[in-house]
Formats: structure tokens, sequence, C-alpha cells
């Protein structure tokens, strides 16, 4: 995001420990890794020898009962590797126990009420909620610390901060919304748009205004659910389709953009594309923080994204439907395709199951590459973006000075937990308690603090300039259209034409 | 007075916002959401256990179940996933 309209980056009254935001925000991402990592370590269950050896015992058999193709036409046989894969799954999850995830909570789900939102399964998440505003109270209170600035204004403000973004969450777990992909990003930015535009962002907020200490932060989480192994779960076709078309759509649209509707900004340019073609919001966020984009960039790039998605997510499967398109493939041109993660399996679920599981894969493979994309737009952005027309292709070091640093941390952590993840049964199932029971709700807490942020500091007009030109949503349209098409094709021809037989073993 | 005509025009802002956003989420929504194909939608999705407001695969909670049963069809059927289908043979 942009250095020179973030708060932060102004001067800061005394000199702390840490002057460089990037590194503070690789610091506390990796304390919240660390935390969430050891306090699942420390919690093995206690038959956890037995459980590791019926694990594995399991595997073997279900291993022997998928390889036998010819007991795969039996009913029961297959009935048989449905209960043992759930037998196996409640043995994995059972492995390892966070023992924060009760103390650290999101935001529920209501219809109309909204009170219900504060419940899960009859119980109140108040506690949960507090703890959350606890743990990230203290989190960024030591990073203002560690910056030397004064806490006691930033703790002030930051429980208004929170509160917005409690309330972004609310109007976010609304059934509707909340099933129609319409996600809290955009409540959290018209929330703090509201305030901002019309009684103005009191003074007293802005020392909790850490738009980028917040997003960094958050990125360093997401690397931790970057779990690379699993790029290869779909083999060649999973690998033609998520990470061949992907660049391919990115690149192609980003050029599009510069050189035949001369986008006036390269920055929203590249959120759009890769938003678009990668994994819309997570991604969007990942490129704008890589290439220093405008907030207002990033809010239109996450507005754009997500309308296109509600009508995607609609309009596919009804065709799908309507033209008889076989699951397998069905699922992998939605994963290809459809931005939002959630979106994708909403949409492959109206197809059918087995579209369900081929689309929450080819998502999963596509949601790996967000680091990738990450780093080389964070290298192309310096290297060639942000260099002086003049000046020689700088070298390594003013490569590494202009560098932004919690990349590496986003990069890092993705590294750390996709060898934990794949060292062995236990270390998957470390891996995941770690990130299902602490990081990722702390991350969804650190992005919507993020948007509440950047909804405080936005002008409507300084957003509708924008749209005025039309080129930000032409741009996504002809991406779109690009990435839907070269999917299809690319889908039809890896698991119709040269891997039949993955498509074989995937629709049993 | 002309400043504080404008902050109240600035508080009336506010406050018409609030009552619009109250209105579409505690009138308008409820009522879509007991639209008989809107309500389906919504219980099919539950019933599958889809969080459709998932930013991130590690938000879904399905996805683990998925991700290791693919995993278990690859490790199974590693040859189709990699190797080329040989063509049938002549006949």
């Amino acid at each position: 995001m942009d250095r020179q309209s973030e708060g932060d980056a102004a001067p800061t009254p005394n000199k702390g420990l840490i002057e460089s935001e990037d590194w503070l925000a690789v610091l506390l991402g990796s304390v919240a890794l660390l935390v969430a990592l050891s306090a699942s370590a420390v919690n093995r269950a206690p038959d956890f020898a037995d459980r590791l050896n019926a694990i594995d015992k399991g595997r073997e058999q279900l291993k022997a009962l998928e390889s036998t193709k010819s007991s795969q036409d039996d009913d029961s046989t297959r009935k048989t590797i449905k209960a043992e894969e759930k037998r196996l799954q409640t043995l994995t999850t059972g492995l390892f126990t966070n023992p924060l995830k009760p103390v650290i909570a999101k935001v529920g789900s209501w219809e109309s009420n909204p009170a219900d939102a504060f419940f899960k399964n009859d119980k109140s998440i108040v506690p949960g909620l507090l703890g959350v505003f606890i743990a990230t109270l203290v989190l960024f209170g030591v990073g203002s610390a560690l910056r030397g600035e004064r806490v006691a204004p930033f703790a002030g403000a930051f429980v208004v901060v929170f509160l917005l973004a409690a309330a972004a969450y609310v109007l976010a777990g609304q059934n509707v919304i909340k099933h129609y992909n319409l996600e809290y990003a955009l409540w959290a930015i018209l929330i703090g748009m509201v305030i901002s535009n019309t009684v103005g962002t009191p003074q007293f907020l802005f020392p909790a205004i850490r738009t980028e200490l917040y997003i960094k932060t958050g990125l360093v989480l997401l690397g931790a659910e970057i779990l690379l192994s699993r790029l290869l779960v779909l083999g060649l076709p999973g690998i033609f389709v998520s990470w061949v078309v992907t660049p391919i759509v990115l690149i192609t649209t980003y050029m599009f953009g510069q050189y035949v509707l001369r986008m006036p900004s390269r920055s929203l340019n590249m959120v759009i594309s890769a938003d678009m073609s990668v994994c819309g919001v997570s991604a969007a966020i990942a490129t704008a923080a890589a290439c220093r984009a405008k907030k207002e960039e990033l809010s239109l790039a996450i507005g754009i994204s997500l309308s296109f998605t509600v009508v995607m997510m609609v309009v596919m499967p009804a065709v799908i439907r309507a033209v008889g398109m076989n699951q397998v493939l069905a699922g992998a041109w939605l994963g290809g395709t459809i931005d939002s993660t959630g979106a994708v399996a909403a949409a492959g679920g109206m197809v059918g199951t087995t579209a369900l599981e081929v689309a929450a894969t080819v998502k999963m493979i596509q949601n790996i590459l967000i680091g990738v994309v990450a780093f080389g737009v964070a290298v192309y952005w310096v290297m060639y973006v942000e260099r002086d027309e003049k000046a020689e292709r700088p070298g390594l070091m003013e490569v590494w000075r202009r560098f932004p640093r919690f990349v590496l941390g986003f990069v890092g952590a993705s590294i750390v937990f996709s060898t934990i993840y794949s060292s062995g049964t236990a270390g998957s199932a470390l891996a995941e308690t770690a990130i299902g029971g602490l990081s990722e709700t702390l991350r969804g807490w650190f992005f919507c603090l993020a948007f509440v942020a950047i909804g405080l500091e936005t002008n409507f007009r300084a957003l509708s300039q924008y749209l005025k030109d039309g080129k930000a949503v032409t741009l996504y349209v002809c991406g779109q259209s690009l990435n839907l098409a070269l999917s299809l094709l690319m889908a039809w021809i890896m698991f119709e034409k040269v891997f039949p037989q993955a498509s074989a073993v995937l629709k049993r | 007075m002309k400043v504080s005509r404008t902050a109240l025009q600035r508080w009336g802002s506010l406050a018409a916002a609030i009552l619009s956003i109250g209105f579409v989420w505690l009138v308008v929504l409820p009522r879509l959401a007991a639209q008989h194909s809107v309500s389906e939608y919504i219980a099919n999705q539950q019933r599958l256990g889809i969080d459709a407001s998932a930013m991130f695969y590690s938000e879904l909670e399905i996805v683990p179940a998925i991700a290791h049963h693919v995993e278990r069809l690859h490790d199974a059927h590693g040859d189709d996933f990699w190797n080329r289908a040989s063509p049938d043979p002549p006949n």
C-alpha cells in the first residue's frame, strides 16, 4: 500500500526499537504463529501413539481398497471407504487440541436477530470475542511500544476500531449476505466510510488506524495457511488448470490494462488483475501490499471482485446444469475462475458432490499461488515500476533496500508450516490444528481491522474518481472473460483428453 | 450558526446511513432469507458444511476432509494423475 498516504508512515516522535513497520509485522505475525503452534504442540491427545498407529494402519487399508479397481464398483466397498475416511479424519483432528481455540472466536451467523451472531451451538461466544480483543490489543499495543509510540492513545482508539470491526462481522454474518459471499471486507470498508464521510473520522481514532500494520501482520499469518505440498494433490491436471492458466491470465490482463486500456494506475491494474485471476480478496490484499497500491484502489478492486463473484456463483452452476457438463470438468472450471474460495465451494455444492470436491481442490491449489504472486509482484515493482526512468536497472543491494520485508515473513511462514505439514501424520495434524484453531481466526480479525481503517481514511470522491472512466470494470470483465475461456479449455484438455483416467478416479 | 448547521447535517447524514443499514439488515434481508428459493439454497449450503463467505481455503471446514480424500486418491492412483493415458490398443 502507498507509503505517502499512510498515517503510520509519518515520522514518530521517538524512535523505537523497530523502525521498519515491515519487520514489526514479521515479528508480531511470527509471535502469533509461534503461540498457535506451541499451544497446539503441547496439547497432544493422551492416546497420541495409539491414534498415530491406527491412522497409519487405516491409511494402508484405504490405499489397498482404493488401489483395487474392481472393488470400486461395489457399493459396500465405497461405503466402507467413506466410513474409514471419516474415522481417520476424526482420529487425525483429535491428535492435537489448541487450548486457545475457545478464547479466540469469530462472530457467528444470524438470520433475523443479530444477537444470534453472539451464540454458537447455544453457547455465548462473547468470552471468545473478549479473548480476541485482548490478544489483538496486547499484540499491536506491544507493536506501538516497539515503534516508540505512546500506548495509551493507541489502546483508547483501538477499542472503537475493534468494535467497528465486530459490527462489520455482524453485518457479514447475516445468512443471505454470508451465503452469497459478500465478505466482511466490504462491510468493514462501508462502516469506516460511513463515519469518515459523514461526521468525519475523529482525531482520537488515528493512533489505531494502522492499515499497513494490520494487513502485513495478517499476511504473515496467511503465509502459514499456504501449504505447498497441497500443490501436487491433483497431479498434472490440477497444476495446468491452476498454475498455468492463472499466471497467463494475470500477465495478459495486466498487459491489456497497460497497453490497450492505458490504465492511469499501474497498481490498480495489478491488484484487479491479481484478484480476478488468483483468489479474490486475499490476492488483492497480498498484491496491494506488495505493489504499495493506494487504499482506494484496494477497496475498489475488492468491490468489483465481490460484485462479479455473486453473479458468477449463481450463473455458472445454472449454465453447467443447462449444458449437462460433467462434474469433474465443471468443478475444475468453477475452481479456476470464481474469485473467492467460499463462492467456489458454494457454486460447486450447487452442481454436485464431485464438483464440490474438484472445485475446492483446484481453488486450494490456486490459493497457494498467492505467495508466488505476492513475491513476484514485489520484485517486479522494485525492479521495473519504482525505478528511476533514467537510471540503470537497480542492483541487488538496491532491490533489497526497497523490497517489502513483510513478504519474507509471508513466504517464510509458508515454508515453515509446509515443512511441518509434510513431515508426516503428526506434522500435518499439528499444522492444521495451529492454523484452524488460532491463526486463521486472528488473521481474519487483522484484515477486518485493516478494512475498517481503510474505510475511516477513504473519501467517497477519491473512490468515485476511479470509476469515472469505467476502465477498472472493463479490465475486470475482459480479464475474467479470458479466464473463463482459457480455464474451460485447459480443464477440458487436461481432464477429458490428456488425463481422462484422473477424471475417472475423481468421479468414483 | 453556519457551523452548527453543517455539524447537524453531518450527524443527520450519519443517522440516515445507520437507519438505512438497519432497515436493510433487519427488514429487507430477513424477508429475503425467508423466501423459499433463498432459504432452500442456504439450507443446502449449511447441510454441505459450506461457508460461502470464506476468503481462503483454510477457512472452509470441509477442506481438510476433501484434501485428505483427494490426497489418498492421489496416493492410490498416482500414475493416473501424472502419466498420460496410453491410447487404446488397436483391435
